[in-house]
C-alpha cells in the first residue's frame, strides 16, 4: 500500500474512532461533549504529530487527540471514569486532560482560553532549545473573542515561534450562536497579527489535514506561526444530555447530510483507494478495540483514599 | 470531476514550456497552492502550484518533455 493510501486510512480510523468513542461514552455519562460532524477536523489536525510536539486539544475531542498520540485507550476511559489505572490514578479527568506524558495540555483550570498561553510558552521552548518540534493549540469559536487567544497570537507572532493555533468552529459556543458571539472573520483576526491565516472547509478531511501540513512544515522550518480556521458546525449538542432548545433542529439535519465521514467514506470508493468491506472492516475493528477498553475500563478498581491526598500536589518534595 | 494541472502563462511571446521534476507522484495526497511539479522557460523557471487540495490522480507529460503554454499536463481528484 502507498504512503498516502496508508495515510488517507488512517485518517479514516480516527474519524470512525471519535464518531464510535462519542456514542459508547456519550450514551454512558450525558456529559459527554460529542464530536458528530467535527470528525473531519480532529483526524486531519491530530493525525501525525509527533509525540515531541506539545498539543493543547480542544476539549471536543480532548480524549481523540491522546489517542492519535498514542494513549492507551483503556488507561483513557479509566481516567474518564475515576479508576485507579488510568494515566492519573483517577485524580483528573481524561476527558478533558489527556496524559502530560504524551504532551499533552489539558484544560487545567476549567477556563477555556489559558492552554492557548501554555502552548504558545511550549512553542518558546522548543525555539530556545533549538529543536523543531511545534505545538498546537485548538479552541473553539467562542474562545477566538478571548484575550488569551488575542495574547497567544500576538506573542507568537512577535517571536515567530513554531506554533499553529486551529480555530475548530462549530458555530457554537455551548448556546451562544456565532452569529451573536464573534464579530467578522477568525480567519482575519490572525491576519491583523501577522499570522499566514486560511479559512479552510472543516467537514473536508484533505482541506484540513492538507492546511495542516503547510503549516507544520512552515513551524518546523523556523518560518512561524499559522491559523486555521477550520470552518463545521456542531451537530452534536453541547453534551448529550442537552435539550438544544436554542437552535432549530431543521438547521442540524441540514447539516448532517453534510457528515464528514458520509463525505469521506465516499472519496475513498470512488477514487479506488478502499472498498466498502474494507471500510466497514475498519469500523468494526474500532468498534470492539472501544467496546472492549470500555468494559476493561468499568471493571477497573477504584483508587484507594492515599493515592488522592495531597502526596503528588508537591512535586518532588515529601510531604 | 478531476481538476487539470495547467502549464501556465508565463510572460509575453511565451509559448512554450518543459516539464521538469514532478513533485508528486500519482497517488500522493497534494495540497492546494503548494508545489506540484517545476517547469522551465527558454527564460525562467517556475513552480506550478496544485489547484487543488486530493489526490494526484493522473500525471500526462513526463519530465524532459516539451509541452506549449496552456496545456493540460495532469489532474488532481479534489476532496470536495
Amino acid at each position: 500500500m502507498s504512503k498516502s493510501n496508508q495515510t488517507l486510512l488512517e485518517l479514516y480510523r480516527i474519524m470512525t474512532f471519535s464518531r464510535n468513542l462519542d456514542k459508547v461514552i456519550g450514551t454512558h455519562d450525558g456529559h459527554w461533549h460529542g464530536l458528530e460532524g467535527e470528525e473531519a477536523i480532529v483526524a486531519g489536525v491530530y493525525h501525525g504529530l509527533r509525540q515531541s510536539d506539545v498539543l493543547a486539544p480542544h476539549y471536543r475531542g480532548s480524549p481523540v487527540a491522546s489517542y492519535a498520540k498514542g494513549a492507551d485507550l483503556r488507561r483513557l476511559m479509566a481516567g474518564m471514569f475515576a479508576k485507579k489505572t488510568g494515566y492519573n490514578a483517577g485524580r483528573h479527568r481524561n476527558d478533558v486532560c489527556g496524559p502530560p506524558e504524551f504532551n499533552l495540555i489539558g484544560l487545567y483550570s476549567g477556563s477555556l482560553g489559558p492552554p492557548l498561553g501554555y502552548a504558545t510558552g511550549a512553542a518558546l521552548a522548543a525555539k530556545l532549545d533549538g529543536r523543531d518540534d511545534i505545538a498546537v493549540a485548538v479552541f473553539g469559536d467562542g474562545v477566538s473573542s478571548r484575550g488569551d487567544c488575542h495574547e497567544a497570537m500576538n506573542m507568537a507572532s512577535v517571536q515567530a515561534l513554531p506554533i499553529i493555533f486551529v480555530c475548530q468552529n462549530n458555530q457554537f459556543a455551548i448556546s451562544t450562536n456565532i452569529n451573536t458571539g464573534v464579530g467578522g472573520s477568525i480567519a482575519a483576526r490572525g491576519l491583523g497579527f501577522g499570522i499566514p491565516s486560511v479559512e479552510v472547509d472543516g467537514n473536508d478531511l484533505l482541506a484540513v489535514h492538507g492546511a495542516m501540513q503547510t503549516a507544520t512544515a512552515r513551524a518546523r522550518q523556523g518560518d512561524g506561526p499559522s491559523l486555521i480556521e477550520a470552518k463545521t458546525y456542531r451537530v452534536a449538542g453541547h453534551f448529550y444530555s442537552d435539550k438544544e432548545d436554542y437552535r432549530d433542529q431543521a438547521e442540524v439535519d441540514a447539516w448532517r447530510t453534510r457528515d464528514p465521514i458520509i463525505k469521506f467514506r465516499a472519496y475513498l470508493t470512488s477514487e479506488g483507494i478502499s472498498d466498502i468491506s474494507e471500510l466497514d472492516a475498519i469500523d468494526q475493528e474500532v468498534k470492539a478495540e472501544i467496546g472492549t477498553a470500555f468494559e476493561q475500563a468499568l471493571a477497573d478498581p477504584k483508587p484507594e483514599p492515599e493515592e488522592l491526598s495531597v502526596k503528588y500536589v508537591y512535586a518532588g518534595r515529601s510531604i | 470531476m478531476y481538476i487539470d494541472i495547467i502549464v501556465p502563462e508565463v510572460g509575453d511571446g511565451v509559448t512554450q514550456a518543459t516539464v521538469c521534476e514532478w513533485i508528486n507522484s500519482v497517488g500522493d495526497l497534494v495540497v492546494e497552492g503548494e508545489t506540484i511539479v517545476e517547469i522551465m522557460t527558454d527564460k525562467a523557471a517556475f513552480e506550478v502550484p496544485s489547484p487543488a487540495t486530493g489526490i494526484l490522480k493522473e500525471i500526462m507529460v513526463e519530465e524532459d518533455t516539451e509541452v506549449a503554454v496552456g496545456s493540460v499536463i495532469g489532474r488532481v481528484a479534489p476532496s470536495t
